[in-house]
C-alpha cells in the first residue's frame, strides 16, 4: 500500500466515520445548522448595516472635511478686511511723527504693528493652503525689485526673535525687476525659509540670505544657516505636510510643519524649483529659483 | 518714501475706488502727501460717473463693491472711447482665481492683496508706474 493509498484509505474511513456520526447526529445537526445559518444571516445583516453606517460616516466625514475647508476659506477671506484695517490703522500711528508718542507708547505700537503683520501673514498662509488643497493658486502680479522684498521680509523675521543672538547677513545681487512672482508670495517663501533658519540655528549662529540673477533673468535665492542640520531620514519627507522630525520638535515645539509644504507649492506654481543642502550639526541651505516670465 | 514726494512733479489725477471709508481715507492721505490729485468713488456707479467727468491718469481699484463690482467698472470703461485706455491697479482682499484672471485679461498693471500691502506700498507702485510711463 502506497502512502497515497493509505492517505486515501484513512480519508475514506474518516469520511465514513463522519458520515455515520452525522447520520446519528443528523437531527441535532440540522437544528444546529439552522441555528448557525440564522446566526450568520443575522451577522451578515448586521455587517451590511454596519457597512451602510460606515459609508454614511465616510460621506459625513467627507462632507465635514469639505465644509471645514470651505469654512477656513471663508473665514480667512473675511478676516482679511478687519486685519487690513488693524494693520493700516496702527501703521498710520506708527509712521506719522505728528503723533509724538512716548517711548512706552512707541514700544507698544511697534509690537502691535508686528503682531498685525504677523496675523495678516498667518491668514494668508491659511488662504494659500486651502487654495492649494483645491488645486488653485492665486497668481498676483506687480513689477518690483525682489532684493528689497527679500531684505524686508528677512528683517521682519529677525524681529520675531528679539532674545536670540544671531547674525543676519545679506548678499543681494539680483538688481532688477521681477514680474513672475508677486512680492507677497516671494516674501512668504523667504520669510518661511529665514524663520526656519532662525528656529533651527543655536545662539551665536549666522543666517545668510543671497540672491542672484540667472542669464535668463531668473531669480535664485539661497538661505543658509549654521544650525542643527537635517537628518537623512527627515530629508525624505522635507516638503510633506505636517512632517517634523525630533530635531525640529526639540528646536521649535510650536511649528506646524506646514511652512515648507506651502513654500514648495508657491515656488512650483510659478514654474520654479526648490531644494536644500544639509549637513547634520553644520547647517542647511535652502535655495529656490523662479523664472522671470 | 519722502524722497519720492520731492523728486516727482506729479499733478497726475488718481481715482480711488474703495468702499471701506477708513481704508480709502488712508490711501487718499498718502497719495495726496505724494502730491497727487485724488478723486474718490465708493460704488461702481460713482466710479463710472467720475471717470467720465474727470481726466483720470490711473485708477486704484477695489473689487468687492456694492452694486457693480470693480472689474465690471473697468470692462464698461473700456467700452467707451474716452475712458478705454485708463490704466488700473487692483488692491483687493479677494484674490479668487476667477477675479485674478479677469483682472489680467482686462490689463491690470498690478493685482495685489490689500491686507498684505501697505498705503506706502500703494504710493510706491503708483509712482513707479507713472514714472515708467513718462
Amino acid at each position: 500500500m502506497s502512502i497515497s493509498e493509505m492517505v486515501l484509505g484513512i480519508t475514506t474511513l474518516s469520511a465514513l466515520g463522519v458520515a455515520g456520526y452525522l447520520f446519528f447526529q443528523n437531527r441535532s445537526l440540522h437544528k444546529v445548522l439552522v441555528e448557525k445559518t440564522t446566526e450568520i444571516e443575522e451577522s451578515s445583516r448586521m455587517l451590511i448595516g454596519k457597512n451602510l453606517e460606515l459609508n454614511d460616516q465616510n460621506a459625513k466625514q467627507q462632507k465635514l472635511l469639505e465644509s471645514r475647508e470651505d469654512f477656513i476659506a471663508i473665514v480667512s477671506h473675511q478676516l482679511r478686511t478687519p486685519a487690513t484695517e488693524v494693520r493700516w490703522g496702527i501703521g498710520e500711528i506708527r509712521n506719522n511723527p505728528d503723533w509724538k508718542l512716548t517711548v512706552d507708547e512707541h514700544v507698544y505700537i511697534e509690537r502691535l504693528y508686528m503682531s498685525a503683520e504677523w496675523m495678516v501673514n498667518l491668514i494668508d498662509r491659511l488662504v494659500k493652503l486651502v487654495n492649494f488643497e483645491h488645486g488653485v493658486g492665486s497668481s498676483l502680479f506687480s513689477a518690483y525689485a525682489p532684493d528689497e522684498a527679500i531684505k524686508a521680509s528677512s528683517e521682519q523675521v529677525k524681529t520675531l526673535f528679539p532674545d536670540k543672538k544671531m547674525d543676519l547677513v545679506f548678499e543681494l545681487a539680483y538688481e532688477g525687476v521681477l514680474m513672475s512672482m508677486d512680492p507677497d508670495s516671494l516674501k512668504m517663501v523667504v520669510s518661511n525659509l529665514v524663520e526656519n533658519a532662525f528656529h533651527y540655528t543655536p545662539e551665536g549662529g549666522v543666517v545668510t540670505v543671497r540672491s542672484m540673477k540667472g542669464p535668463d533673468g531668473s531669480l535664485t535665492v539661497r538661505v543658509s544657516d549654521t544650525g542643527i542640520g537635517i537628518s537623512p531620514e527627515k530629508q525624505k519627507t522635507m516638503f510633506v505636510k505636517f512632517q517634523r522630525d525630533k530635531n525640529a520638535v526639540a528646536a521649535n515645539e510650536k511649528g506646524m510643519g506646514l511652512g515648507l509644504y506651502v513654500v514648495k507649492k508657491i515656488v512650483e506654481q510659478r514654474g520654479g524649483t526648490i531644494g536644500f543642502e544639509t549637513a547634520e550639526g553644520k547647517g542647511t541651505t535652502f535655495f529656490f529659483t523662479v523664472p522671470n516670465t | 518714501m519722502s524722497d519720492i514726494a520731492t523728486t516727482t512733479p506729479p499733478s497726475k489725477t488718481i481715482l480711488v475706488v474703495e468702499d471701506d471709508r477708513f481704508l480709502r481715507d488712508i490711501i487718499v492721505t498718502h497719495l495726496r502727501r505724494a502730491q497727487y490729485t485724488v478723486v474718490c468713488a465708493t460704488t461702481g456707479e460713482e466710479a463710472l460717473d467720475m471717470a467720465a467727468a474727470e481726466h483720470i491718469d490711473l485708477i486704484i481699484l477695489d473689487i468687492v463693491l456694492s452694486g457693480i463690482n470693480g472689474l465690471d467698472v473697468i470692462a464698461r470703461l473700456q467700452q467707451q472711447e474716452a475712458t478705454k485706455a485708463i490704466p488700473f491697479m487692483v488692491f483687493s482682499n479677494s484674490d479668487e482665481p476667477a477675479s485674478l484672471s479677469r483682472g489680467k485679461e482686462l490689463g491690470a498693471v498690478t493685482y495685489l492683496v490689500k491686507a498684505l500691502s501697505t498705503p506706502e506700498r500703494i504710493v510706491t507702485e503708483v509712482t513707479n508706474f507713472l514714472q515708467s510711463k513718462q
